[in-house]
């Protein structure tokens, strides 16, 4: 039996709590409404006679049928009560011939029959009911669990499973048939199955998992939630008392078993413990406060919170002192901080792709810069990696807008975590004054920006921002060094924009220079010249003029050259113009030769 | 980070939290301070309008702060029902309008979205009643002035179910408990025959008037305008399903 079991068992309880408060919602709103009856305007005998007995032709012919004075309509105008009641009547008895009752004008005006209640749809038109959601979620997680737990349907676990489960069932059905009212019935049956299941497995928890902290675990959080089932068919399942137990008791019981628990679930590493409390004690703080208020989804925090919790897992003394107390400002540095950063570039990633990227920053950092930064200099070393990242990538897409949709989300992640983990193994390159990271950031997103025409895709700048990285770790202050009057002019961005600038003046030309092959070349460009960078500044204009020269007699000679002789060629040509040798000219011939003698 | 995985879905679940039956709580307030509203004892009626009264406010507050704009919409109802119930007739529209435009942009058609459309035209009848009721006992003789009241007070019931003649389309198409569209009918028949035949014609054409001839205008022209109201009424089919409340059409058709 894996762990994963309680990650599952809490997320499962999570997600019924989550539909469930659906369909509770649903429920409320589903409820008969009250369809109001309107003021009645307390009318008189009087007023109704008048309002019948219209027109003079049809009132005198009316009274002569019935054999009435012809004055009557006049006498009740005076208010003669014996006049006015036998115009009601006779106002009655004409309206009763035309099927209509007209003392409901005059009755009792207080009296209301009843309530109109009026449901929320039509039976044709209505949705799932409430029951048919929640119980789709439970088979759904059930079938989760199934999938995780492959065994449960073969070998022996599952024929105990099933027979406890039907014998649960069976005491849930009443013997002599009573399953209460027709209505609902369905209803109560699958409470009945919900019962069964929970009962099955709060008796035997061995059965789901061998060892004894799990079992505790399974036994404390079924029980509650047994205890807010019906016993019989007969009763209905209270949604609202199920639901109420699953927010409360079941999850004190889960969190209390797991605290009784917790050398097991744990480990011994009580340090870790102290951390985690920290942690979140200072993100509640931070966001009571407001700290994230626009800059974070709810979904956002908690990716936030996921990558700060690997930090203090890693690294807890980054989050306590010697005493064991807190280091709050510390974290809440760290956290006003990544705000502010998602604050600064949501307009250009998006709310979700840029907490992702400095979560990533966060915990790539955790990964690779142990015991380097700590009291309080950590959160703001974070911070500031994390800002660079964004700052140089928003200003390649701001100068190259289709850029944004080029890559995936996992590739922008991928591209700052390669970036930094391939410079963290070496931490001074990324703290400090002669930190690399925001030099080889620079580097790669001015060759980002230059490719307008996207001859590179993600997976290729990956690629190359992690050769980058690594030249900028082993060689550092070289070709990544930044100018600070103009960050654009360092040799690395120089090197890779001269290479991204042929590729795209050649591109109607049959080039072979896009795509893996032009990755391949600025791999090979930024390995050969970051030993050399006196070499890179003094030949630039060579190179450029060798890589345009062997690009188009490449794109001339479709049948005999293509992305591998350019590759090879390139390879062997650029060490040599590097060390400032002159080679032969580029010829169809002089490239044949070369490789020839190179085989 | 498995077990800090299950942590974060606990932190998740505490930090949301799974919140308490509040629309249910409020609809069936509703419905009780309803039924209180018409009991026999004039003090258990005072404190039942006071308590419509405050549910109106309330719900139309939890409306505002939902999140779910179905849930929004339910207390936008009880809001609109509770406030026409107390009398509270003033912020009926804005209630109304700002259910209706979720109702419009959710794509839905259902009970209360369809209350919303209706309610405010029948709570501006209840208005109209009310003030009528008002009028009575001092215009049980002909005036000038009386006679405006009255006008005015035909007015309003005209431009209410003229309006509803509007909304039947959807009425009658809506996604709504079948017996929606009868109940609107019904209340349409009542409005037309009771209210407008019955409590203005009726009361202007019993009154002594030494200025006969502007009287006899006056009630001609209410009638021939309610005369207008019944056709449309009856080509909308909408009298078919009235239940017999329709109970004038000889009354307003006769000259």
């Amino acid at each position: 039996m894996e762990p994963t079991l309680i990650v599952f068992g809490i997320k499962a309880l999570v997600r019924c709590c989550s539909v469930g408060q659906k369909a509770l919602d649903q429920v409320a709103r589903d409820q008969g409404a009250v369809f109001p009856e309107l003021i009645k305007l307390d009318l008189t005998k009087k007023d109704v006679i008048f309002s019948i007995f219209i027109g003079e032709q049809f009132t005198r012919k009316v009274l002569v049928d019935n054999n009435l004075a012809p004055d009557l309509l006049e006498r009740a105008r005076n208010d003669d009560a014996a006049a006015i009641d036998t115009l009601f009547l006779l106002a009655a008895k004409l309206k009763a011939a035309e099927n209509v009752d007209i003392n409901g004008w005059v009755g009792d005006q207080s009296a209301r029959a009843g309530v109109t209640l009026i449901k929320q749809w039509s039976q044709e038109k209505a949705p799932a009911s409430p029951l048919a959601r929640f119980m789709l979620s439970a088979a759904d997680i059930a079938l989760e669990y199934a999938a995780i737990h492959p065994k449960l349907l073969e070998g022996d676990e599952s024929d105990k499973l099933l027979a406890a489960f039907a014998g649960n069932l069976s005491q849930f059905i009443d013997n002599n048939g009573d399953f209460g009212k027709q209505n609902g019935l369905l209803s109560r049956l699958s409470a009945g199955f919900l019962r069964a299941g929970l009962e099955t497995i709060s008796e035997n928890p061995q059965w789901v998992s061998s060892e004894k902290h799990l079992q505790a675990f399974i036994t404390s959080t079924t029980k509650p939630l047994l205890a807010a089932t019906p016993d019989t068919l007969a009763e209905n399942l209270n949604y609202q008392q199920m639901l109420d137990t699953l927010s409360g008791p079941v999850f004190k019981a889960a969190l209390n078993t797991i605290a009784e628990h917790q050398t097991q679930f744990f480990g011994e590493d009580l340090v870790t413990g102290q951390a985690l409390g920290a942690l979140t004690q200072a993100l509640l703080r931070s966001a009571a406060k407001g700290t994230f208020q626009q800059s974070l989804s709810k979904g956002g925090l908690l990716t936030v919170y996921q990558s700060a919790l690997e930090v203090a897992i890693k690294q807890p003394q980054l989050f306590i002192k010697n005493d064991g107390s807190p280091k709050d400002n510390a974290l809440e540095q760290l956290f006003v901080g990544v705000a502010e950063t998602l604050r600064k570039h949501e307009g250009t990633f998006g709310k979700e792709l840029a907490t992702q990227l400095v979560s990533t920053v966060i915990a790539t950092a955790a990964d690779n810069l142990s015991g380097l930064a700590g009291d309080g200099e950590w959160s703001k070393t974070y911070v500031d990696m994390a800002t660079t990242l964004l700052r140089g990538l928003d200003n390649a897409i701001k100068a190259n807008q289709p850029l944004r949709q080029a890559f995936s989300a996992q590739q922008w992640q991928d591209l700052g975590r390669i970036l930094l983990q391939n410079l963290a193994q070496t931490p001074s390159l990324v703290i400090g004054q002669k930190a690399q990271f925001e030099g080889v950031v620079t580097a790669v997103a001015t060759a980002m920006a230059n490719d307008k025409h996207l001859l590179l895709k993600g997976d290729n700048w990956v690629r190359i921002a992690e050769v980058a990285a690594q030249e900028a770790a082993t060689n550092p202050g070289r070709l990544f060094k930044l100018n600070a009057d103009n960050p654009k002019d360092m040799r690395a961005a120089q090197l890779i924009s001269l290479l991204i600038n042929t590729a795209t003046d050649s591109l109607n030309a049959g080039t072979v220079l896009y795509g893996e092959t032009l990755q391949k070349a600025i791999v090979i460009a930024l390995q050969s010249s970051s030993g050399n960078v006196k070499g890179l500044a003094e030949n630039l204009d060579k190179i450029e003029a060798m890589v345009r020269k062997l690009t188009s007699v490449v794109a001339e000679n479709p049948e005999q050259l293509g992305s591998k002789e350019w590759l090879r060629t390139f390879e062997n040509l650029l060490p040599l113009i590097l060390q400032g040798n002159s080679v032969e000219p580029i010829t169809l011939e002089n490239i044949l030769q070369r490789l020839k003698k190179e085989r | 980070m498995k077990y800090l995985t299950g942590f974060l879905m606990v932190s998740t679940l505490l930090a949301s939290g799974c919140s308490t039956m509040q629309l249910g709580q409020a609809n069936a307030n509703l419905t009780q301070l309803y039924q209180e509203k018409s009991h026999a004892d004039v003090y258990v009626q005072s404190a039942a309008r006071e308590g419509l009264s405050a549910l109106g406010r309330e719900a139309g507050a939890a409306a505002d702060k939902a999140s779910d704009p179905q849930n929004k919409i339910a207390f936008y109802r009880i809001a609109v029902t509770a406030a026409w119930q107390a009398g509270d007739y003033q912020p009926i529209n804005q209630y109304a309008r700002a259910g209706q435009a979720l109702c419009k942009s959710q794509n839905l058609d259902n009970r209360d979205c369809l209350m919303l459309l209706v309610f405010p035209e029948f709570a501006a009848i209840d208005e109209t009643s009310e003030e009528l009721k008002r009028i009575k006992p001092r215009c049980s003789a002909y005036s000038t002035e009386c006679l405006n009241l009255y006008e005015t007070a035909f007015n309003r019931y005209s431009g209410a179910l003229a309006r509803l003649i509007d909304h039947w389309p959807k009425v009658g198409a809506g996604s709504a408990d079948p017996l929606f569209a009868p109940e609107v009918a019904k209340r349409m028949g009542e409005v037309t025959c009771e209210k407008a035949q019955g409590g203005i014609v009726g009361s202007l054409l019993q009154w002594h008037s030494a200025d006969n001839e502007t009287l006899r205008e006056s009630a001609k022209s209410i009638r021939s305008q309610l005369k207008a109201l019944l056709a449309q009424q009856e080509n909308a089919r909408i009298s078919d399903l009235a239940k017999g409340k329709f109970s004038c059409r000889d009354q307003v058709n006769r000259d």
